[in-house]
């Protein structure tokens, strides 16, 4: 219950001190957020897209974009995307806490964001954080069950923690079209230590490259697959530390 | 020669006798040729004389009649040179100095007369030596002893003469002038009978006069009628003119006006003329109406413009001799319009004037006090016919109207007309500055302030003389006490209509004046900004606030300082007025004068410049924002501060939100030092966590803590507190900063809740699982005894922590467990095997009820060890070989164990199984021990994917 400290979600007024009597504490309001006369065009600054700052980040000019970002308040601050934006800015320079209060700063305007959400996981799996990760990353898929950027998310978590009956759902939600080399190996590795091995060794063989570090999963495929011979031929190529707790898996599964 | 000089001497004895009254008319060429003829008959008797050597009587008689009648023509030329004199030095003339010379040749001719008589007694020119002498005292107006020489002569002088005659003539002139007028007739009736000579005329008309003096006054008439028709004959001295206007009086003395008028048209004369004569006659006598009648009958016998004007000046002069005020009042009116035509002379228009001034004079002065007899309506009425005059004359002398206005004022005053006395006042004051007649001017004002003085019911407008009334007594007194008063009056009359011009004037104008009376200026100025105020006219305040500032003005020090405070309240208004209408930057302005200004108040200052921050934030600035908040801070009370709690609340999101966090931070922990012990709880809750979250964003760990202690000391709730730390603690761990976070954890144990005791194991669990060292585990388990020993609820992570420490001690005794190694002979192994067997057994329960906690660790952790067991013996047990036995027995013990083992691994199996359905349905994502492959953790080579937005997903 402690652990989250919710930016002021309340959105305060402004008020401007009045001279009535010429004492400070007469005072009246005045709405600054309704106050769009006011707000519009005083920032000397002309409306950009959200793209454009979008842009920046993703080409690592993170300086530029959140400039750029800040220079868009007037214009996007009701915007949850436009918060989500900023805290994917600071993600991408490995800001984690700046970050995660921007994320929350696009909560504020949409509780249930599926983007900020899933970005929060990531920020929390950063900052090793693993159960609020997971949290995060679950509240996304409630949000948008169907997005593949989650799954592939949740994918990477479960198979971290060897839940790979569970990874499994996961990755068959996420595009193939989507994955590179590296997670095409983690995906078919992950097939491997499921029962799903002739669909992992479908998979690897498919793909272009197998990684190093997934030539023993790929010998665990072939072997559960009941192609021993082969499977054997790829463990030896995987040159597998002896105490790598693999080793005990390889020979439960039935390698030698 | 002889009968020369007799031609001569008759010709100068006819002179000297009856030419003397006409003599003036003649020329000075003739009586210079005639006085060359005297001195040569003066000559030629002297040279005569000088021939006899006897007194030669007639001689000396002719020179004395010559030296006379040289005299005489001495005397006119002596006249005229007097007369020629500027009149003005003509009274300083001595006479008988100026007219030695004439009075020398009368003497010189006396005396050789009496000379004569004394010298030659029976002279027989006695009568004509008396004659002489006659004509000498006559000359000297001694008409006495004139009448006795000129009766002497005609006594003895022989009757009927030409001479006798003379003689009665002389003597009828003298008896004349003495206005002895029946004694005079009688001589006249004498010789106008017998002398019928051009002169004749002129004695008749004495002899008329003679008449009428004695009450004959038709033969007075009929005299005076042959006179003026014997003038026509041209054979008489023309007496026409003369005549014609005393026959006019005798017909109107012997009241025969209207045979007079009729007369007068017989006669063709200007009827108008002569009646006006005729009035004027009986003007004289008293006869007012009669001469009333005579005016107006001439008034209407004519259409001539000036004849009418004249008629109507000879009535106003009547009106004026018997009191008919009405009359004269009436024929004024008519005289106007003849005047406006041109139709009277400057003599006549001088007259006309007169004539009102005086009629006026009388009015004002019946209508005295000293008359209370009066009534109200007899004085109006005086009053009224005052004004008519004075507006007459204020038409015929413009050039002294004002006067006539002031005057006419002055009468309606008296007699309580206060409206009418205003106007007139009014005027009279500016015609009188139109002339420059400043004492008119200072009496016309005064008149005015005084005719309003009396609340009369009647004077409706009343109230619309008051300022001009206070201005024109201002205009010409500036500086007495009387004046200061007014000015006050004035003010006040400027205040009341809002007339904000005129009392700056009017100000102005006092200070110049009263400069030393600060009291009244500071009421003064107040009142005039006050009326600025209501009008919003607040670029006039800020104009007269300079003026006082500049000294313009002798005001109090006090007001001075009032004054400015006023300006400023005027420029915060106009501020907030463009905040409302949305001009952002005139209000801007406005409030970064005021917070500049080195005179402005510390208050003002504090309004000024919280409100530019308020606008800074509008205006999205970012570092005036924040600079202007800090400032406000610093000037603003503690109190203020907690009435615009909300405001700065905002600007502290505002500036982490524009990512200004060490600025948000800043802002929002030095705001809550200023409210550190008010009640408003909720807003020092959503500082406190700004304050937090930006200093984490920030990395300003020591400022974090400084603002953590801080919250301990505003009394902040446990909760806010130990979010705070966790922050802080969160910060260590991401850094690896386990020395600080363990030292924290330490001292948090004495300052924070019980309640954070379980938090706390979720640091721990990390050290240890992080570092691994014996120090950091130990102090896990320490706290996970004592959080358990008191019950505290804790979350799942530190639940892990719990299950981790048991999980650790559970591993301690499986390594003891995995230890034990099988061994021959058979009873041996069997006896170990069966110890390990029940030592696994317990391993089991024990592991079995480390699942049972709930923590997701504890299950991974269950499992995991469980498997291992299994894995460790069923492996050993399929391993060992005795050695030392035959093959058979060999063969057998490893089908038997082969068997164990299968079991074993089955059972291996099964857990392995289980562990990966529990973990997935309780989607355990918990770290394993790593010690044996339940699951095969895939380590991150790649970071997790976020996405910008989203289509992204």
């Amino acid at each position: 219950m402690f652990r989250a400290i919710i930016l002021i979600s309340i959105l305060l007024q402004i008020v401007s001190c009045s001279t009535q009597k010429n004492k400070v504490t007469d005072h009246e309001s005045s709405d600054v957020n309704n106050n769009a006369s006011v707000q519009s065009g005083q920032s000397g600054t002309s409306k950009m897209e959200l793209s454009s700052i979008e842009a920046l980040c993703k080409d690592q000019e993170v300086t530029k974009g959140l400039k750029a970002a800040s220079s868009q308040y007037l214009n996007y601050k009701d915007d949850p995307e436009y918060w989500n934006i900023i805290g994917s800015c600071f993600l991408s320079d490995l800001k984690f806490t700046k970050a995660r209060l921007f994320f929350l700063r696009s909560l504020e305007e949409k509780k249930n964001y599926a983007p900020a959400l899933n970005n929060l996981g990531v920020v929390y799996w950063n900052l090793g954080k693993h159960y609020e990760a997971l949290s995060y990353f679950k509240r996304a898929e409630q949000e948008n069950g169907t997005s593949g950027l989650i799954s592939y998310n949740l994918a990477r978590i479960y198979q971290h923690y060897g839940l790979h009956n569970k990874a499994s759902e996961y990755w068959s939600k996420v595009s193939q079209d989507k994955l590179n080399v590296n997670d095409i190996n983690y995906w078919a590795s992950n097939l491997a230590l499921t029962t799903k091995a002739n669909e992992a060794v479908q998979i690897f063989k498919s793909t272009k490259q197998i990684s190093e570090t997934h030539f023993s999963l790929f010998a665990i495929a072939l072997l559960k697959s009941g192609n021993k011979d082969e499977a054997v031929a790829q463990w030896k190529q995987a040159k597998v530390d002896e105490k790598n707790l693999i080793n005990i898996y390889w020979q439960l599964t039935g390698g030698n | 020669m002889k009968s020369t000089l007799r031609i001569i001497l008759n010709l100068i004895i006819i002179n000297v006798i009856c030419i003397s009254s006409l003599s003036r008319a003649e020329d000075k060429k003739p009586r210079d040729q005639l006085m060359k003829i005297i001195d040569e008959e003066l000559r030629e008797i002297d040279r005569i004389l000088r021939q006899s050597k006897k007194f030669n009587s007639e001689l000396q008689f002719r020179k004395a009649e010559t030296v006379l009648e040289k005299g005489r023509l001495v005397k006119e030329s002596e006249n005229e040179d007097f007369l020629n004199i500027d009149p003005k030095y003509r009274g300083r003339v001595n006479k008988k100095k100026f007219f030695r010379q004439s009075y020398r040749y009368y003497l010189w001719a006396k005396n050789l007369a009496v000379n004569v008589s004394k010298k030659d007694p029976n002279y027989k020119r006695t009568p004509e030596l008396n004659y002489i002498l006659g004509f000498y005292e006559k000359e000297f107006g001694k008409e006495k002893n004139a009448l006795e020489f000129f009766k002497k002569a005609e006594a003895t002088s022989k009757p009927a003469t030409e001479f006798n005659l003379r003689c009665k003539s002389a003597i009828a002139e003298i008896l004349y002038n003495q206005k002895n007028y029946e004694e005079a007739k009688k001589y006249y009736e004498v010789t106008l009978k017998r002398i019928n000579d051009k002169w004749w005329t002129k004695d008749s008309h004495s002899l008329a006069w003679c008449y009428h003096k004695t009450g004959q006054y038709d033969q007075a008439i009929a005299t005076m009628k042959k006179v003026i028709e014997k003038s026509k004959t041209g054979e008489y001295v023309d007496m026409q003119f003369i005549a014609y206007k005393d026959i006019g009086l005798f017909f109107a003395e012997s009241s025969q006006a209207d045979d007079g008028v009729k007369y007068f048209k017989n006669q063709n004369k200007d009827v108008v003329a002569e009646m006006l004569t005729i009035a004027a006659f009986l003007r004289e006598k008293g006869s007012y109406q009669h001469t009333l009648d005579v005016y107006n009958e001439a008034y209407q016998s004519t259409n001539n413009n000036k004849l009418k004007a004249r008629i109507l000046l000879e009535k106003l002069v009547l009106a004026d001799k018997f009191f008919k005020k009405e009359q004269h009042l009436s024929d004024s009116k008519l005289l106007i319009n003849l005047w406006k035509e041109g139709a009277l002379d400057p003599e006549q228009e001088k007259a006309y004037i007169l004539q009102m001034k005086k009629q006026v004079a009388l009015v004002q002065k019946r209508m005295d006090t000293k008359y209370k007899s009066q009534s109200g309506t007899e004085l109006k009425e005086k009053a009224n016919v005052a004004e008519t005059y004075f507006q007459l004359l204020s038409i015929v002398d413009e050039k002294n109207s004002d006067e006539y206005q002031f005057y006419n004022a002055e009468s309606q005053f008296q007699t309580m007309q206060y409206e009418r006395a205003a106007e007139l006042y009014k005027k009279s004051f500016d015609d009188a500055k139109k002339n420059n007649n400043l004492k008119l001017m200072k009496l016309s004002a005064e008149g005015l302030l005084a005719a309003l003085g009396p609340d009369s019911g009647e004077f409706k407008e009343r109230n619309q003389y008051f300022e001009q009334a206070y201005k024109n007594y201002l205009e010409v007194d500036k500086e007495s006490n009387k004046s200061e008063d007014i000015y006050r009056r004035l003010y006040k009359l400027m205040y009341q209509q809002g007339d904000t011009e005129g009392m700056r004037s009017i100000l102005q104008d006092y200070s110049k004046s009263f400069s030393k009376n600060t009291n009244e200026q500071d009421k003064m100025v107040a009142s005039l900004l006050s009326v600025y105020d209501k009008k919003k006219q607040n670029d006039k305040i800020a104009e007269l606030v300079d003026e006082v500032q500049a000294g313009r003005f002798f005001v109090s020090e006090k007001l001075k300082g009032d004054i400015y405070g006023v300006k400023q309240k005027i420029e915060l208004k106009e501020a907030e007025t463009s905040i409302a209408s949305g001009d952002v930057k005139s209000a801007f302005k406005n409030y970064d004068k005021i917070y500049k200004d080195p005179k402005s108040s510390k208050l003002a200052k504090a309004n000024a410049v919280y409100n530019l921050m308020v606008l800074s934030y509008r205006m999205n600035d970012l570092s005036p924002t924040y600079n202007y908040g800090v400032e406000s801070l610093e000037l603003m009370g503690n109190q203020a501060i907690v009435g615009y709690l909300p405001s700065f609340v905002s600007i502290s999101k505002y500036l982490f939100e524009r990512m200004q966090f060490q600025a948000s931070a800043d802002f929002a922990h030095r705001v809550l030092a200023k409210v550190c012990s008010a009640s408003q709880v909720q807003y020092k809750k959503m500082l406190f966590n700004n304050a937090v979250l930006s200093y984490r964003a920030a990395e300003q760990n020591k400022k974090l803590v400084s603002l953590i202690e801080m919250g301990h000391d505003c009394k902040l709730s446990d909760d806010l507190l130990i979010a705070a730390e966790i922050e802080y603690l969160d910060s260590l761990r991401e850094k690896k900063g386990w020395s600080e976070l363990l030292r924290r954890l330490e001292k948090n144990n004495s300052v924070l809740p019980t309640s954070f005791s379980g938090i706390e194991l979720e640091y721990f669990l990390d050290m240890c699982i992080s570092q691994d060292d014996s120090k950091s585990c130990s102090q896990l388990n320490k706290n996970v005894n004592s959080v358990i020993s008191s019950g505290t609820k804790i979350s799942g992570r530190a639940l892990d922590a719990v299950a981790l420490v048991k999980s650790n001690v559970i591993w301690e005794k499986i390594y003891t467990w995995s230890q034990i190694k099988l061994r021959f002979p058979e009873k041996t192994f069997n006896e170990l095997l069966s110890k390990k067997l029940k030592t696994l057994e317990q391993i089991v329960e024990e592991l079995l009820a480390l699942q049972k906690m709930g923590s997701r660790l504890g299950i991974n952790h269950s499992y995991e060890l469980l498997s291992f067991c299994y894995f460790q013996i069923a492996r050993e047990i399929q391993n060992f070989t005795p050695t030392g036995v035959s093959k058979e027995y060999l063969d057998s013990f490893k089908a038997s164990m082969g068997q164990i083992s299968s079991t074993l691994y089955q059972k291996l199996n099964e857990y392995r199984g289980q562990a990966m359905d529990v973990m997935s349905r309780q989607e355990s994502i918990a770290p394993l021990r790593g010690i044996f492959p339940i699951a095969i953790p895939l380590e991150q080579k790649s970071s997790l994917k976020f996405n910008y937005n989203e289509g992204e997903m």
